[in-house]
This record gives C-alpha cells, structure tokens and sequence, in this order.
C-alpha cells in the first residue's frame, strides 16, 4: 500500500510534467517566432527581430512573407533602408542581410525568396570583392543565432527549439504578452531591421584603429592564378549568373560595395592590389553579358572612398553611403556597361596605384559624424 | 552527453533506468552488461576519439592487472609500469604543450610537441585506472570479475567528472542484495537531487557564467571585478556541486550510492577546513596515495609540510597545464602550512572573521584559477585593490541577467523594481547566492521528502531548468 504511494509519487511528478512540457510545446508552435511550422500570424502577434536573428528568421521571411522588392548581401547592406527602396523603385521592399555571407548563402535566401515571389520585380544584392573566389556554400561560423533546420528525425531539435531559452524567454512569451494586452502587431519594419548605423562613428581614428597593417607600403604585386580564375569563374555562375537566367523577368542589382581607400592600401601593402583589380575585370566580363543584371561600382569615386569620415572601419561604410548608393541605381548611376567598363577599371587602377596612401593617417576626424558635402549636393 | 542537456534528460536517463531495472528481472550479468554498453554509448557522443583512448586505457589497464595476478616476481615493476603507462598518456594528451613552453625556455629555442584534443574525463578516468591498479597490486581486487572492472572502469555517471571513488566502494552496491529492485524511494530520492542539481548547473552557474568574464575585460571596475570574482567562484561552485549532485542522484536511481565530493565549502572557517568540504574525493585519492604513502603527517612538522606542498602542486597541475594552476596549487599548498602553523594561535578569533578571511582567499585564488597568465592575475588583483574605480555600470548589470531574468525582469511589477534599481536586483542575485552557499542545508544531506507538494515542485524545477538550457554551456571541471 505504501509502495503504491511511493510510485504514485512518480506518477504525479511525470503528470506535471507532461502537462507542462506540452503546455510549453504548444504556445512555442502557436506563436512560433522563427517560422519554423507555420506563416506568421501577422494579424496576432508582433514579430520583432534584430540582427543576432538574421540567420534563424531571414530563410523563413523569404519563405512566408510576400515581396516584390529584396535587399540582400552582406553587412555592406544591413544599413540600407526598405522604404528609400520602396520611394525610388516604386514596389514593397524587404531586407534580409546575412553578415559575412559567402555568395552561395546569399544566392540560397535569393532563390527562396524567388520560388515564394517568382514575379520579384527587383533584387538589391552586394557582391563583396573579398568574396569572389569563395566558393563554399556555408558561411564559416560568425557567431550569429543559428538554428538548424527542423525535422521531425531529430525530435530533440523541436525541442531545443520550442524550450530555447532566448527564445522561450526573448521572444514566445513577451510576443504572447504583448498580443494578450493588445499591443502592436505585424513584423519589425525593414528599415530599422538589421540597421547597425547610429551605433559606430566613423572617421579616420575608428577606420585606422581597425586596420590589419601599421603602415602601407608597396611591395612587388601578384596576379591572379588560374585556381583562382576557375574559382571565381564557378561562383559567379553557379551563385550568380544562374538565377538571373532562371528569373529572366527579375532585375538584379548588383554592386560592389565601395570599401575605403584604407582597405585598397592594405591590399596593395599585401602585395594583392593587382590581383584584386584582375578578379574584379573577370566578374564583370562574367556578369555584363546578362541583361537582366545591373552591375554598380562607385570605386572610382575618390571623393567617396578616399575620405575615411564616411567609414566606420576599413569596408563598412556609414548609412548616408547606402542611401546615396540607391538613388544612384535608381538612376543608374554608376552602372558599368560593356562600353565603359574598360575606362572604369583604368581609373581605379590609377586611382588605387598611384594614391598617397600615408596621407590617410593625416586626415582631420572631425567631432561627430560628418556627411559630406558630396553626398549632399 | 552532458546531464544538462534535454536528450539525457528526456531520453538517455529514463531508458536506462528503465532498461537496468527491466534487465535486472533476468539477472544481474544482463542488467550490467546494459550499463556498461550504455555507459560506452554515451561517452561516445563526445568524440569517438576519447572512446578509443578509454577503451585503450582501460584495455591496458585491465591486461596488466591480470599479468600482475599471474606473475610471481616482479609485480611492483609491472604497478609503476601500469602507473607509467597511465601519466604518460595524461601527459602526452594534456601536458606536452606545457612542457614545451618550459624545456624550450631552458633550452633557450622554440619546442613544438603535437597537440592532441584532451578527451572528456581523461583526468578522472585515469586516475580511477591508477586507483584500480593499486587495488590490484595489494591484491584487494581477488574476486572481481571482467564484467565488475569494466563496470567499475565506465560507470557514467562518475566517468566525465568524478566523484572519484575505489573499486571496492563501487563495486558493492553492485552486489547488494536488492540491488536490482526498482526502489521507489531512491528513486524518488535521486531524482529530486538530480533536478536539486540541474538547478544549481542551469539556473545557477550558467547565471553567473557572464559576469564572471569580466574578470578579464579591460574596461572593468574595482566593484566589478569583486563582483566578478564572487561570480566566478558561485559558478565554479555551483558548476561542479551540481554535477555531483547530479552525477550522485542519477546513480541513486539505480540503487549505487556515490562518495560525496562537497560539503558546503563556502562554510570554511580555514583553508585546510576548505579543502576538507571542496572535490573531496579528489582530496582523498591525492591523501591515499601521494600524502600518506610519502609519511603524511607522521615523519616531523618539516616532512608533514613539504608533503602537503607537493600534494597541493600536484593537484595544481591536475587541474591544468599552466604556470598559473602551478602557482594556484602552491598558494593553496603555502594557505595550507600556514593554517597548519598558526592553528592554536587561531583558537580565539572570532569564526566571522575566519569565514571572512578563508572565502576571500579563497575567491582570490579562484581568479588564478581562471586566469590565462600569472601576469593577467596580478593585473587583476592590482586593478581590484587600486579601488581606481567604484561604479557598476549597466553594461556589467545586463551581464549578469539571463533571458529568462530579463523576461522577469520586464513583467509588470518586476519591471519598476529593475528600473528602481538593477544594481540593486543584482546584489540581490549575488546575495542570495551567498545565503544559499552559507545556510541552504547540503544536498547529500538532505532528506528528500516524497510527497504530493514535492512531486510538483520537482517538476515545476524540471521544467524550469528545461527551459533556461545553454546548448553551449559546458561544465568548467570538462576542461580538466
């Protein structure tokens, strides 16, 4: 008798148990704040996110929530705002930026986003110059939240998803909260989404304290091997080249993120400038052919990348910068074309062959965050 | 597999106790071949690696225990060979990298020896090895068969990180009559201590994990790195007592009582009582077969001092190949002698002042403990008694609150008390933390209560931990 007590003791404990764990369970699949089960439910709840989200939360934006317009790449376009976007492209925007991303990541989120919106009208997407011969699908781990896909062979995932501390405590339950007050619903706007640029300063104490060499200097150059060239040839076209073929009737604009002159001095003291300059010809001739591609460079422009107040380190440029970069494709500025792509690449060559690199040291860093007046004319 | 992580709780722990007690039906041998098979599975999820070198080890280990039974000469020769064998493999997993750094100072050039990942539990495992191969050598293990070694050797819930326990200790409960009767109480018993101490790793030590890094930021205070460093020594302490406590409670379930390894160490009136309360087991093995074998106590005050350095040097080194274990092993070693020396003159200070004394030296050695170098620990106790800088920043506030706090922390009624005063929320945490290490009555001391009010809190605690799981937090003493 007193034994039958005893086992009831473990009965109870496992009854409170399961009833709890299923509690849980549940309101983590209702509310399910990375979209791992179901659409979001826009009209219930508030969805808000920021940058450590990215990875987990962006495959499944472009899975369940409509677009006609995307913003995509690296961190050269986490500061781009989706409503400047939307005000000079005239169609919904979304951004969802992958930090670090290889273009085989980015190239993943696009073609996910294509299948649930094959009539996208137009896709923004950086193609970083530091990427071009990176041909791994995965982007090497950079410390983001990232969760693996779910599948219900592995049940301890479901688990580690729906009991997730950040989540469960960060996420599920103040959204449950929120919605049981009646607070805001929808998602969190893709402008302030990701959008790092009142957190930095820029100028040249911030974009010389982050630089990899203490000095420029210019040692004998190499060039660009054939690895190399068969490399980049199999990126641009498998990550590249071969969406826009498969969505004839998308646009993509594509650019080079316009890294500092810091970053240029770095290259050629590595001895790489001219390697660099010889990848960067390759994809273009890769990617001029396609006629639903909009290739953009402005590292030509001197005023821009020359003067360290619009960076916050040697490539990560300040949010005017990103603005200033879309009314340019909106008006298709800065747009190379295979008439004068040749002229382009010869006057950053010049530019990045001949510039005084140590000067760099001697820029003034005004106090504050200072737009110049080359982006307000 | 870690005991925090949700597929032991949820599955690797029910099935074998289910599948031990189920087996046991037909006999012992089945119900323990299952555990040592499981014990193998679930070592393996660290790396088949380090099952290969614990099967090695044990293999060796096991071959030279039996030629040691046949041989009629030379059984000391073949113990120092087995001893040999084991520090050798400790040394070439864990201390080769050390060795370099010192022997190419010497040598005045650079030595690089290959490095190999340090397998989980290498250092208790080999220890246990070397425990059982002097058990053999004075013949204390006649009568054990293959299947009680291979028991004794991969016992899981004492395998990753202790207790540190004999053969003969173990091996008993093995035999016990009842052993394999299901027992509702102990398994009542042993499941409330396991989540008693699932709480302590999860809720706990993994809470004071962040602030405890501060102890190597830059930008930290004096008040913080204080801070810090009672953060380090609560995480390190609920760390490693809740592992026991864990590690113990899921062995209870199977009817195997572990040794003990804590008794509220943050109780100690000196540091000779602390090493007295802290990884007792480990203290034990260092005083069977280092202290007492080299004369202990009993050959003069001079002999009984340079004994306990040596132990505490060992025990330093044990811990980690650094400069900085060696030096934390002679400071306790030095607390130890001088605790020794001035005991009678001791007799009447006041135990507050004892206490007071023995958890800041302790706390201070604990920063060592951490620490990457002798220089960055000297930087920190300079940084912390140049008293420079007094404040608490939020930065160090929002450090020291986990999601689930913070969500707690933003519920109406909590939320006007953290925009009251988060400083002041946090010096509760730490507080109360305190008040737990200094009155909470020891969980092996515990009586478990086996009740309906019990049944639910226990689960509520389980649910709880479930919930605020790191799938990274890992257990401070998995680096040793």
């Amino acid at each position: 008798m007193k034994k039958e007590k005893k086992w009831g003791w473990l009965r109870l404990l496992l009854g409170v148990f399961l009833v709890l764990f299923a509690l849980i369970a549940a309101v983590g699949w209702y509310v399910d704040p990375y979209m791992r089960y179901h659409a979001p439910r826009l009209d219930k709840f508030y969805y808000f996110y920021a940058s450590e989200d990215e990875r987990a939360v962006n495959p499944a934006i472009a899975r369940y929530i409509p677009t006609e317009g995307l913003i995509t790449g690296t961190s050269m376009t986490e500061n781009f705002k989706a409503s400047e976007a939307e005000q000079l492209f005239d169609v919904p925007f979304q951004k969802l930026p992958l930090p670090g991303a290889f273009f085989g990541e980015v190239s993943d989120l696009l073609e996910t986003t294509l299948q649930t919106n094959p009539d996208m009208k137009i896709a923004v997407r950086s193609l970083d110059m530091y990427n071009f011969d990176k041909t791994e699908d995965c982007t090497p781990e950079n410390g983001a939240f990232y969760l693996e896909p779910l599948s219900w062979k592995d049940p301890f995932a479901h688990v580690q998803y729906l009991f997730n501390q950040d989540l469960l405590y960060g996420k599920t339950l103040p959204m449950l909260l929120n919605a049981l007050g009646g607070g805001q619903t929808g998602i969190t706007d893709f402008d302030s989404y990701c959008y790092w640029g009142h957190m930095y300063d820029y100028g040249a104490n911030s974009v010389l304290a982050a630089m990899t060499v203490q000095e420029f200097s210019n040692p004998e150059q190499a060039h660009m091997t054939r690895e190399e060239e068969a490399a980049i040839r199999d990126n641009v076209e498998r990550n590249v080249r071969a969406l826009a073929e498969q969505y004839p009737n998308t646009q993509f604009y594509c650019f080079f993120p316009p890294y500092s002159a810091a970053w240029w001095g770095t290259r050629q003291s590595n001895g790489v400038l001219t390697r660099q300059l010889e990848q960067e010809r390759l994809v273009i001739e890769l990617l001029l052919p396609c006629e639903n591609i909009h290739l953009f460079s402005w590292n030509a422009e001197k005023q821009l990348t020359c003067d360290l107040n619009n960076y916050m380190d040697t490539i990560h440029y300040a949010p005017w910068v990103n603005s200033w970069m879309l009314e340019q494709m909106a008006a298709g500025k800065g747009r190379l074309t295979p008439e004068n792509y040749g002229s382009y690449l010869e006057a950053e060559r010049i530019l990045y062959e001949t510039f005084d690199y140590g000067g760099l040291f001697d820029q003034e860093d005004p106090l504050g965050n200072t737009i110049s007046d080359f982006f307000e004319n | 597999m870690q005991f925090n992580s949700a597929s032991f709780l949820l599955l690797a722990m029910p099935a074998a106790v289910i599948g031990y007690f189920l087996l046991g039906k037909l006999g012992r041998k089945p119900a323990q071949i299952f555990l040592v098979l499981g014990s193998l599975v679930l070592y393996a999820q660290g790396g088949w690696k380090g099952l290969c070198l614990l099967c090695c080890s044990i293999a060796g280990n096991g071959l030279l225990c039996l030629w040691m039974k046949k041989a009629a000469k030379g059984r000391r020769a073949i113990l120092w060979l087995g001893i040999l064998m084991h520090v050798g493999v400790l040394v070439a997993y864990k201390y080769l990298d050390f060795a370099g750094e010192i022997f190419g100072n010497l040598l005045g050039r650079t030595l690089q020896f290959p490095q190999f990942a340090l397998p989980l539990g290498i250092s208790f495992f080999t220890f246990q090895q070397i425990s059982y191969l002097v058990d053999a050598y004075q013949g204390k293990t006649e009568g054990n068969t293959a299947l009680d070694y291979l028991l004794y050797s991969t016992y899981f819930p004492k395998l990753l990180m202790g207790p540190i326990v004999r053969q003969d200790a173990l091996l008993v409960w093995f035999r016990a009559e009842k052993g394999m009767e299901a027992d509702s109480d102990r398994i009542a018993a042993g499941l409330q201590r396991f989540v008693y101490g699932l709480f302590k790793k999860v809720i706990l030590a993994d809470l004071f994990s962040n602030p405890a890094t501060w102890l190597k930021a830059p930008e930290a205070t004096s008040v913080e790195l204080i801070l810090a460093a009672m953060a380090y020594g609560f995480q390190i302490y609920f760390d490693f007592s809740g592992y026991t406590d864990m590690a113990c409670g899921f062995s209870e379930m199977l009817n195997i009582r572990l040794p003990e390894n804590f008794r509220s160490p943050y109780q100690a009136l000196s540091m000779r009582d602390f090493w007295k309360r802290w990884h007792m087991t480990l203290t034990g093995f260092f005083t069977e077969y280092i202290y007492i074998p080299l004369g202990g106590s009993r050959k003069g005050s001079l002999r009984t001092y340079f004994n306990t350095m040596l132990v505490f040097l060992i025990s330093g080194l044990w811990h980690g190949a650094n400069w900085t274990f060696v030096l934390w092993g002679a400071l306790n070693g030095a607390l130890c002698i001088f605790d020794r020396l001035t005991e009678k003159y001791r007799k009447h200070i006041h135990p507050a002042f004892s206490w007071m004394v023995t958890f800041c030296a302790v706390n201070v050695l604990w920063i060592l403990f951490q620490a990457d170098s002798v220089g960055q620990w000297l930087e920190c106790i300079r940084s912390i008694f140049s008293f420079e800088k007094m404040s608490v920043g939020g930065k160090f506030l929002a450090a020291s609150v986990t999601p689930a706090l913070n969500f707690l922390f933003a519920l109406p009624g909590f939320r006007s008390l953290w925009a009251f005063s988060g400083k002041l929320c946090v010096f509760c945490l730490f507080g109360g933390s305190l008040a737990l290490c200094l009155g909470a009555r020891n969980t092996a001391e515990r009586t478990y209560a086996v009740n309906w009010r019990t049944a639910v809190w226990t689960a509520i605690l389980l649910i709880l931990c479930l919930t605020c799981m790191n799938g990274n937090a890992v257990f401070v003493y998995n680096g040793f």
